[in-house]
């Protein structure tokens, strides 16, 4: 039972009805979801008070607009309103509950909501029904009950409206459409073959074009740059221009033509030279540009040193202090997200790295980590790598000096499977994990908590093998990722509903 | 009591409006709102305001000058603005944030303190990152939520909200601006603008008496079907997700007290003007409507517990307004030798104190039963993320306690040895009058109530 984020929420409530002005507004005051939005708080009173009036602002907005009302609840002018409204909760139902509404009973629940609008004016009786529907939890949580059907001791087949709701949440992050709905309807998505067959069209639709490079989003935690702090003094423009979101256009622009005209590699993610500026970014390659969107350009600085999304500046911005780079944080990033090897937490009492200060290079202040026996343990896993980002600043633009020092971006990695050694700058960093088995297999575990909403389990095994086959047998290509994953056991089915583990 | 000038609409008229329905709004579900009757009696404040600022203080400036482990209160510079309350007031030193520290804490220094203040507990991993992340949410309950919620909601079950949690620019990282805690992982996140926040605590207040029939009676409608929905849908999801429903159905319950218990005695006040909230210079203009916003809240009885930030932890506000241009974290940063900047961030702090004088002028304005005010029965606390901030410590943090109830004997300043914080927050819950707890946030960091605070 996963609870829709905010963006499937906001995704859902506009393939449901439409346009609803002011709706994301509703949500201003509630919690971002962390990574990949996998972890989960219970929801209670406040949120509750938030759906409350996000529904509400549905409901009164499709009451209030007349394309809307005959779209969702016509009723003629001698029509039984009752009857009328019965329609609307079996078809409106259907698609917010992601689920046909069969049951009587539960029809008349709905029913019994209408009636006390309905005492006011059809328009309110719609509008009560609609306003509760849109809190049920059936509507709010992708609900799985599954079927009847075991497949071995601990999965069991989800029915099709569940295996749609996965593709559409998974792949779309909203619900399932009309096609796919008939899909599971007319019993296409039992086998794996019928659900492979969705894969094509809903990636060609314009929901499903930008999901892979929304998991590169999402993995990368790219839009964190937006809310980045840096030293007003050194870094006047971080505040004052519209830098933060050029950043992430530029990220975008990277992404869409590694994805589409490179052919969707991870190799080239992680290693492709090719720039992308507007007139915000062109400064960073020694260029200049008037325009707004994105072109490639041709650097005259820094150029020989670009590895795709690792000298990303939004990435690098992102991983530095407000007034510094942070080999730490780069080097992290490596190791958590790139090799998903987790570090143990910092030792308390950390004492604070000396402050910058003129003449000392970064990696200098950071040297106490590799002479102090207490911190070389675990740090002797993050600097070295992060050293090889040492060529950017806290902004992510190239340099060759750090606080009037030369930069010495020499690296080593240590403790991986198959990357380790010594490498010089960012640019052989990308090269030796382009290379990786073990960067390969973290791709693909990131994919499966993105598309699962979930992180990967032991029983899960059997499928992120399959996964990591396809993916390396399609040369590391992340558009294979998808297609791979929706006919695993794991995306195919569910544990049991008597089980203590979830889903 | 009579319902007296705050009152818009009486609770009579509510009810008889509500006759009309077939609802049947009797005991126990419509509960009055206000502090007033029948605990009239009892001794002990009876509301709570718990309030946040930033990047530790000056303790020459705050702390009063003596090292008697016991004497009265002279304040110092920083709490000068409050020398009117003086004989209310509490400070404490040699009370530290101990929960933060230990092996495997995560998050940096600012990031941990919120979390820790009001909780006496640490952050918990998570994938937020920033100032010395990565880290997660708190890991236990606040003690505000503990105060609404304690002895079957005693205290927050009496009122249309059980509590009301406020903002001012409490910006970056989710754990660096947030101190309340429903539970592990449950942030209350605070209501940042005075527009939103205007719109949900006086939601009908410019309805008629029939608009207000209708809505109750739809909004009673819904609040039924979803019930009976949880109820349907517990029978077949997975057991390890039912908990999540019954989570979901309590939340469901505070939405219906919200709804069928009356706030009758709140006046409803001007509509606040809306303002540019990622404006820093309006920092001190949305703080005042939300301490408008609170002060109202806690004296009409729509809610007895509140919490209050001046801006996040780690803040990075700057202050022109008071001759300060420069950004608090850093400034927060320079070393005990630099005279400018201790100058700097005293004005700062003091500007702070001058905010809670407000507040409290307000809370003292409006009478209480007994001949007391609104203020005298309501504890507040001021707390911070750190002691100080140029060389982060936990130790002790910046404390002052207000209570005019004659529970806690005040108008002293207190200087402990080595104290936990956790004992401090046991302090307050006896305050309110849950003498049963012995322990808050880690157990192994409670001894009992700090000593010497009672009267």
């Amino acid at each position: 039972m996963r609870l829709l984020t905010k963006e499937q929420y906001l995704n859902t409530v506009r393939d449901l009805v439409g346009a609803v002005t002011g709706l994301d507004a509703v949500f201003a005051n509630s919690s971002s979801a962390s990574a990949l939005g996998i972890a989960q708080p219970d929801v209670g009173q406040p949120e509750l008070q938030t759906y409350q009036d996000a529904a509400d602002k549905v409901a009164s907005t499709v009451t209030g607009d007349a394309t809307m009302m005959t779209t969702l609840a016509p009723c003629a002018t001698d029509a039984d309103k009752r009857t009328c409204a019965r329609t609307f909760v079996t078809t409106f139902g259907a698609r917010a509950y992601r689920a046909p509404v069969t049951d009587a009973a539960d029809i008349d629940r709905h029913l019994l909501v209408f009636d006390v609008g309905n005492a006011t004016s059809y328009q309110y009786g719609i509008e009560l029904t609609l306003s509760a529907m849109l809190q049920s939890p059936r509507f709010l949580y992708v609900v799985e009950v599954g079927t009847n059907e075991k497949v071995a001791a601990d999965a069991i087949k989800l029915s099709g409206y569940e295996l749609a709701a996965r593709l559409s949440y998974g792949l779309w992050n909203t619900a399932p459409d009309v096609r796919l709905t008939m899909a599971a309807a007319s019993g296409t998505l039992a086998t794996r073959e019928g659900v492979a067959a969705q894969l094509p069209w809903m990636l060609a639709d314009p929901k499903g074009q930008t999901t892979v490079r929304r998991f590169v989003e999402e993995w990368i935690r790219l839009t964190d740059v937006t809310t980045a702090t840096k030293d007003a003094t050194q870094y006047p423009q971080w505040d004052s221009s519209t830098l933060r979101t050029s950043m992430v256009g530029q990220a975008r622009a990277f992404f869409d033509d590694v994805l589409g005209g490179q052919g969707g590699k991870l190799a080239a993610l992680l290693t492709s030279p090719k720039l992308f500026a507007n007139r915000d970014l062109a400064p960073y390659y020694g260029t200049t540009s008037t325009a707004t969107t994105f072109q490639v350009v041709s650097p005259t600085t820094g150029g020989a040193s670009s590895s795709g999304l690792l000298t990303l500046p939004a990435l690098l911005a992102t991983l530095a202090k407000p007034d510094a780079s942070s080999p730490i944080y780069r080097g992290k990033f490596v190791r958590e997200q790139l090799l998903c090897q987790q570090l143990p937490p910092p030792p308390p009492n950390v004492p604070k790295p000396p402050d910058v200060q003129p003449g000392v290079s970064t990696r200098e202040r950071f040297r106490q980590h590799e002479t102090d026996a207490a911190c070389s343990t675990c740090h002797a896993m993050i600097d070295p790598i992060g050293f090889g980002f040492e060529n950017y600043d806290a902004v992510g633009r190239y340099r060759t000096t750090d606080n009037g020092q030369p930069v010495d971006a020499s690296g080593q990695i240590i403790g991986s499977q198959d990357v380790d050694g010594t490498f010089n700058g960012v640019a052989e960093l990308g090269k030796k994990l382009a290379g990786s088995q073990q960067v390969q297999d973290c791709v693909a575990r990131q994919w499966f908590r993105f598309m699962m909403t979930r992180f990967e389990q032991d029983a899960d095994g059997c499928s992120m093998a399959d996964v990591l086959t396809t993916f390396r047998s399609a040369d590391g290509s992340l558009t294979s990722l998808p297609a791979a994953l929706a006919q695993s056991d794991a995306f195919m089915y569910r544990r049991p509903l008597d089980s203590q583990v979830s889903p | 009591m009579s319902l007296d000038s705050r009152t818009t609409f009486s609770r009579r008229r509510l009810l008889r409006g509500m006759s009309a329905t077939a609802m049947a709004l009797t005991s126990p579900i419509w509960r009055t709102a206000t502090a007033f009757g029948a605990d009239a009696a009892a001794p002990g404040p009876k509301r709570f305001i718990g309030i946040f600022s930033a990047n530790g203080t000056i303790p020459s400036a705050f702390f009063p000058t003596g090292t008697a482990p016991d004497a009265p209160l002279t304040p110092g510079r920083i709490l000068a603005p409050l020398q009117a309350y003086a004989s209310k007031l509490l400070v404490l030193k040699g009370v530290h944030m101990t929960s933060t520290i230990g092996a495997n804490k995560p998050g940096g220094p600012h990031m941990k303190g919120p979390g820790a203040m009001l909780t006496g507990g640490s952050l918990g991993p998570g994938s937020f990152s920033g100032a010395g992340g990565p880290a997660g949410w708190a890991d236990h309950r606040s003690v505000d939520h503990e105060m609404a919620v304690h002895s079957n909601n005693a205290i927050g079950g009496s009122t249309k909200f059980p509590f009301l949690h406020f903002g001012v620019r409490a910006t970056g990282q989710e754990p660096l601006r947030v101190i309340s805690y429903r539970d592990k992982d449950m942030p209350n996140l605070p209501m940042q603008d005075p527009v939103q926040a205007y719109k949900t605590m006086f939601a009908t207040a410019n309805l008629s008496s029939a608009q207000l029939q209708q809505l109750l009676t739809g909004r009673k409608s819904i609040i039924d079907f979803l019930k009976d929905d949880i109820t349907r849908l517990k029978g077949r999801i997975a057991i390890s997700d039912r908990a999540r429903l019954d989570a979901h159905l309590t939340g469901i319950a505070g939405l219906e007290q919200q709804l069928t218990t009356s706030a009758a005695s709140c006046k409803t006040p001007v509509a606040p003007t809306s303002l540019n909230l990622m404006d820093e210079n309006n920092y001190p203009s949305i703080g005042k409507a939300l301490t408008d916003l609170m002060a109202l809240a806690i004296s009409c009885g729509m809610t007895r517990i509140s919490t209050f930030m001046w801006a996040n932890a780690d803040s990075w506000q700057h202050y022109p307004f008071i001759g300060v241009p420069e950004e608090h974290h850093f400034t927060s940063h320079a070393g005990d030798g630099d005279a400018v900047a201790t100058e700097k961030l005293i004005k700062i702090n003091v500007w702070h104190a001058q905010q809670i004088a407000y507040l409290f002028d307000k809370l003292a304005a409006v009478p209480d039963t007994g001949g007391k005010t609104i203020l005298d029965n309501t504890l507040v606390l001021w707390g911070n993320e750190l002691g100080v901030g140029n060389n982060h410590t936990y130790k002790d943090i910046p404390w002052m306690i207000c209570d005019g109830s004659g529970y806690f004997k005040t108008g002293r300043y207190l200087q402990f040895k080595d104290q936990n914080h956790n004992n401090l927050l046991i302090s307050l819950l006896h305050a309110m009058g849950f003498e049963d707890v012995t322990q808050f946030g880690y157990p192994e960091l409670c001894s009992g109530p700090l000593p010497g605070l009672t009267a």
